[in-house]
């Protein structure tokens, strides 16, 4: 009995140091429309625009040779900070590359509402880029916790 | 006794293993919840307004003296605030609960002429080369460009837009490096407008800026401010065309106490006449979007305030495709026409406490 506890025990300690040693690869893939879709379904979508590879660089510094997927919808209206951001970029430099653009795109944002809109800046204070493998996400909204919920059931 | 030793060693034995086999499965928690680890937060540069800061009067004797920071005090659209009009909608519009003057539906005579004039309609191609400045009415533009350029790809031409909600000629001034700092991010990199148009490589400017000025900053000191503006942007790129376009106007409830339409058509009166003074063109685009009161037209508001709908900036891209300011080489001929001046001298109406400036060189 003392041995098969044992033996039990000191497999339960193994198993748990294998878990603990498995390195996070990120999420599998992920089909970027596929979570945009989910997310639209299940909160009130603004008058939004959808900016393609070819408008994003208007908007964000990034470099489109860095991005796979990209899915980004912004307000339509100047005074909304509501924005929808899900990309995916080529490999993980890129990834780190487009984190640090749209980071300082959403601080730049931020700043322009700081003083302006509290209301619309209020929803955005505490909002950061997220990046989850070569996964970059992120969303300014009213019914945030909806919104993260369904990034983490792909991302995380 | 042996029994009972051996009891407690196999006890204690069995304990030992649950100890360590915990510690091991405690570990792998951690472990997870580390891998989890939240990012550290960004900083984000503080914003402090200066408290009456006194502005700088710079044609105090010495006209070169060169402008520093001026002091930049942000007013926001009156949220909640005692000068919020909204609660009392129902009640008293804003210029009856502030007796405020009625607004001009159309332009006196004299200073009418000496805005951009009706030409022939032009293609989108008037705007290329083009980049728009502006506040959050200019960003909306851009950002209905974007929609419009996603099935009609020349719409606008390739006009380019630096547009930041908030911004008045006041903000354009302060330096990138300051805590009020709000410009616009260019290539990823917080940059002043004159360096962005520089770097662009456009030909002509068209500004719309002063909603977040009028309520603010007295009338000399808006055209004060524009003045360094548009010479900066001349020292950055010198044969530059620029076009002032009126400050746009206020939906009747969307007035407040310290902004409001009449106010809004003073400047706009003395911003006619400084773009004649200074070289730039004047396009009246709240000509299109006022109601037959003077107000901005309601159907065109998206916000009852001064943000504008799709079918606005139909109207307010219309008006400038038939009234186009003249290409390069006419302008050269306009200037060998009226002795340097862009504009027929019609003369310049007197402007309380604007001393303007020297026109075109």
């Amino acid at each position: 009995m003392k041995k098969i506890l044992c033996t039990v025990l000191a497999l339960t300690a193994l198993l748990c140091c294998f878990s603990s040693c498995d390195g996070n690869d990120g999420p599998k893939e992920v089909n970027v429309n596929d979570v945009y879709n989910e997310v639209a379904a299940a909160i009130t979508v603004p008058d939004f625009i959808e900016l393609t590879e070819t408008d994003i660089v208007d908007y964000v510094a990034v470099n489109t040779a860095d991005l796979k997927q990209i899915k980004v919808q912004i307000s339509a209206e100047a005074i909304s900070a509501d924005q929808i951001v899900i990309c995916e970029a080529v490999d993980a430099a890129a990834a780190d590359r487009v984190e640090a653009a749209f980071t300082a795109y959403l601080n730049s944002v931020k700043n322009s509402f700081k003083n302006y809109l509290p209301s619309e800046f209020a929803k955005m204070e505490d909002i950061e880029v997220q990046k989850s493998g070569n996964y970059v996400y992120y969303a300014v909204t009213s019914e945030i916790d909806t919104v993260n919920d369904i990034f983490d059931k792909y991302f995380k | 006794m042996k029994n009972n030793k051996k009891i407690i060693r196999n006890t204690v034995s069995v304990l030992s293993m649950i100890i360590i086999a915990a510690i091991f499965v405690g570990c792998f928690i951690i472990t997870e919840q580390l891998r989890t680890k939240e990012p550290p937060k960004q900083q984000i540069s503080s914003y402090t307004p200066p408290i009456n800061a006194e502005i700088p009067d710079l044609f105090n004797g010495d006209e070169d003296t060169p402008v520093e920071e001026l002091p930049v005090i942000v007013v926001p659209p009156g949220e909640g605030t005692e000068d919020d009009p909204t609660e009392n909608v129902e009640e008293l519009l804003p210029r009856e609960k502030y007796g405020l003057p009625y607004p001009q539906k159309d332009r006196p005579e004299d200073i009418q002429a000496m805005t951009v004039q009706h030409t022939s309609k032009s293609g989108y191609e008037y705007f290329d080369n083009s980049v728009f400045l502006g506040d959050s009415v200019t960003l909306g533009l851009k950002n209905y460009t974007t929609k419009k350029r996603q099935t009609d790809s020349y719409f606008l031409g390739n006009a380019k837009f630096i547009a930041v909600g908030s911004y008045s000629v006041a903000d354009t001034l302060v330096p990138v490096t300051s805590a009020n700092s709000i410009h616009s991010l260019y290539n990823g990199v917080v940059t002043q407008p004159q360096d962005i148009i520089a770097d662009m490589g456009v030909k002509r400017v068209f500004i719309c800026l002063g909603l977040n000025d009028v309520g603010i900053y007295t009338q000399n000191e808006y055209l004060t401010n524009y003045s360094i503006l548009i010479n900066r942007i001349r020292q950055a790129v010198p044969d530059i065309q620029i076009a002032i376009l009126s400050v746009t106007p206020l939906t009747v409830e969307g007035e407040r106490k310290i902004l409001y339409n009449a106010k809004i058509d003073e400047y706009n009166n003395a911003l006619v006449a400084f773009a004649q003074e200074n070289g730039c063109y004047f396009i009246d685009i709240s000509t299109v979007l006022k109601d037959e009161l003077g107000y901005l037209t309601d159907e065109l508001s998206s916000d009852n305030y001064c943000h504008l709908e799709p079918e606005a900036y139909d109207a307010w891209i219309d008006y400038m495709m038939h009234h186009c300011i003249p290409t390069p080489e006419e302008e050269a001929a306009l200037k060998e026409a009226n002795g340097g001046a862009i504009h027929i001298d019609k003369g310049v109406p007197e402007v309380e406490g604007f001393e303007g400036s020297a026109g075109l060189p």
